[in-house]
C-alpha cells in the first residue's frame, strides 16, 4: 500500500466514523498536496458534502499547488463540484469570493446551480466595477433567470442592457420593466433609446406592459410621453379600469 | 416618400446616446432630420434635450408642410431653423445645444434642400449604381456650421436626390467605413 492509499484509508476511516477530518486535510494540503488533490478530484475522488466543506478554508493553499500538475482552478472547482452533493452552493460562493471577476465562474455556476446560474454569483458582485461584463457573460450563456432575478432585486439597468446586448430583446425589456418596478429613476428608458436608437415606441410600449404599480408609472411619466404608442399604453396601464 | 437619413458620430456602447431622428410627410413635401444632441453629457442627461428636439422639429414639419402658402423647399427649411433657434437653449441640455450635430431636409420629387450644423461630412448613396457619393468637399463652408446659429446656414440644393444620405458627426473624422460596419453603426439591417 502506498502513501496515498494510506492516507485515502485513514481519510475514509475517520469520515466513516464521524471524526474530524480538518486537521488531517491542513496538513495534507501543507506537506503532500499532490495527494490532496488526487483525492479529491483525481480518477476515484472520494467526493461527499463532509470533504468539500473541510477543504473550502484550504482552497487557496491547493489553488497555489495545482499550477504545478497542471490543472486550472476552473477544471480543479468543476470536477470537485459533480462529487460535492449538498455543500456545491457553498463551495461556489467560496468561489465566487475568491475570483469574483473571473468568467469560468459563470461555467461552475452553469453546472451547479442550472437555470438560475448567476443568481449568486451577480448578487455578490453588484457593486463592482465589472458587474455590466459579469452580466454579458450570463447574458451570452442565456442564463436569463439570474438576470431577471437581479435586475428585480438591485433595479440596475446592466442585466437588461447585457440581455439587449446579446439580441434577447424580450428578455432584455422584461428585465427593464423589473428594473424600473424597483428604481423608476435607474435610467432604463434613457439606456434604451441610446442602445435601440431615437424610435424605441414599440420596445417602450412592450416594457410598460409590464409596469403595473402606478406610483412607477406616475414616475416615468415625462419620459414616456414622447412615444406615442407608449403614452397610449402607459395610459391603459395607470387607469386599467377606464 | 422622406428621405432616409442617418448620421454616424463616435463609437459608442450607447452609440444612439443622444440621437433623433425625424421623418414628416405631407402630400408631396418631407421633411428629414437625423443628428445628436449633449452627447458628451451622457446617456440619461441628454435623453431629454434629444426628445424635446426631436418633438420640436417633428411637430414644426408638420405644420409648415400642412400650411397651403409654403411651397418652397427653402423656404420651409429657413423656417424650420428658425424654429430650432426659438427652442429655449436651456431645454437642449447642458451645453445649451452648442454640441449639436444636425442634419434637416426638405425634400418633394423635384429635388432635396438641406443644412447642417456640426457636421464633417455628407455622403449620397445614388439611385442608379448605389454607390456611395461625396455630396460637399471636405473644405466646404458647409462644415464651418457649429452649434445653432440664428442666422440660417445656409442651403444645399440637391436636384437628383440620392437614395439615402449619411453624415458624420463632429469631431470624427469624414469617412464612411465599410457596409457592415455602417450597418451595425447605424442600427440597420440594409441601406
Amino acid at each position: 500500500m502506498n502513501q496515498k492509499e494510506r492516507v485515502r484509508g485513514v481519510l475514509l476511516e475517520r469520515m466513516k466514523m464521524g471524526k474530524p477530518i480538518d486537521a488531517l486535510l491542513n496538513s495534507l494540503a501543507t506537506r503532500a498536496p499532490s495527494t490532496l488533490i488526487d483525492i479529491t478530484i483525481g480518477l476515484d475522488p472520494i467526493g461527499g458534502e463532509k470533504l468539500t466543506r473541510a477543504l473550502l478554508p484550504l482552497l487557496s493553499q491547493i489553488e497555489m499547488r495545482l499550477a504545478s500538475f497542471p490543472i486550472a482552478p476552473q477544471h480543479f472547482y468543476q470536477r470537485l463540484a459533480e462529487g460535492s452533493g449538498e455543500a456545491k452552493l457553498e463551495l461556489l460562493e467560496t468561489v465566487i469570493g475568491m475570483h469574483p471577476q473571473e468568467a469560468w465562474v459563470c461555467i461552475l455556476s452553469q453546472q451547479i446551480e442550472g437555470l438560475d446560474a448567476g443568481q449568486r454569483h451577480l448578487m455578490a458582485i453588484h457593486e463592482q466595477p465589472y458587474f455590466y461584463e459579469m452580466c454579458v457573460q450570463y447574458a451570452q450563456k442565456g442564463m436569463r433567470n439570474s438576470l431577471l432575478y437581479c435586475a428585480k432585486k438591485l433595479g440596475r439597468v446592466d442585466p437588461a442592457l447585457a440581455l439587449l446586448q446579446e439580441g434577447t430583446l424580450e428578455s432584455g425589456l422584461h428585465a427593464g420593466a423589473l428594473a424600473l418596478s424597483r428604481n423608476p429613476s435607474c435610467g432604463m428608458i434613457e439606456y434604451l433609446a441610446a442602445l435601440l436608437g431615437p424610435d424605441i415606441d414599440l420596445p417602450l410600449s412592450t416594457m410598460i406592459e409590464h409596469i403595473t404599480n402606478p406610483k412607477v408609472l406616475d414616475k416615468i411619466e415625462n419620459l414616456v410621453v414622447w412615444y406615442p404608442r407608449a403614452k397610449q399604453l402607459w395610459k391603459k396601464q395607470r387607469n386599467p379600469r377606464k | 416618400m422622406a428621405l432616409p437619413l442617418y448620421m454616424l458620430a463616435q463609437k459608442s456602447n450607447f452609440p444612439f446616446t443622444g440621437g433623433f431622428s425625424v421623418r414628416v410627410t405631407f402630400g408631396e413635401f418631407w421633411v428629414s432630420a437625423c443628428g445628436y444632441i449633449a452627447r458628451e453629457t451622457g446617456v440619461r442627461k441628454a435623453f431629454l434635450p434629444a426628445r424635446y428636439l426631436q418633438s420640436t422639429i417633428d411637430s414644426l414639419g408638420l405644420e409648415m408642410l400642412k400650411n397651403p402658402g409654403v411651397r418652397e423647399r427653402r423656404e420651409i427649411l429657413e423656417d424650420l431653423w428658425k424654429g430650432i433657434v426659438k427652442i429655449p437653449s436651456e431645454r437642449l441640455g447642458r451645453n445649451r445645444g452648442s454640441d449639436i450635430s444636425i442634419v434637416l431636409a426638405v425634400g418633394n420629387p423635384e429635388g432635396v434642400h438641406l443644412c447642417s450644423s456640426g457636421v464633417s461630412g455628407l455622403w449620397g448613396q445614388s439611385e442608379l449604381d448605389e454607390k456611395w457619393h461625396v455630396l460637399l468637399p471636405q473644405r466646404h463652408p458647409m462644415f464651418q456650421t457649429d452649434g445653432i446659429v440664428e442666422d440660417f446656414p445656409g442651403a444645399l440644393c440637391i436636384r437628383i436626390a440620392p437614395k439615402v444620405i449619411i453624415a458624420t458627426a463632429k469631431p470624427l473624422f469624414p469617412m464612411l467605413p465599410s457596409v457592415e460596419e455602417l450597418h451595425s453603426r447605424l442600427g440597420v439591417t440594409e441601406l
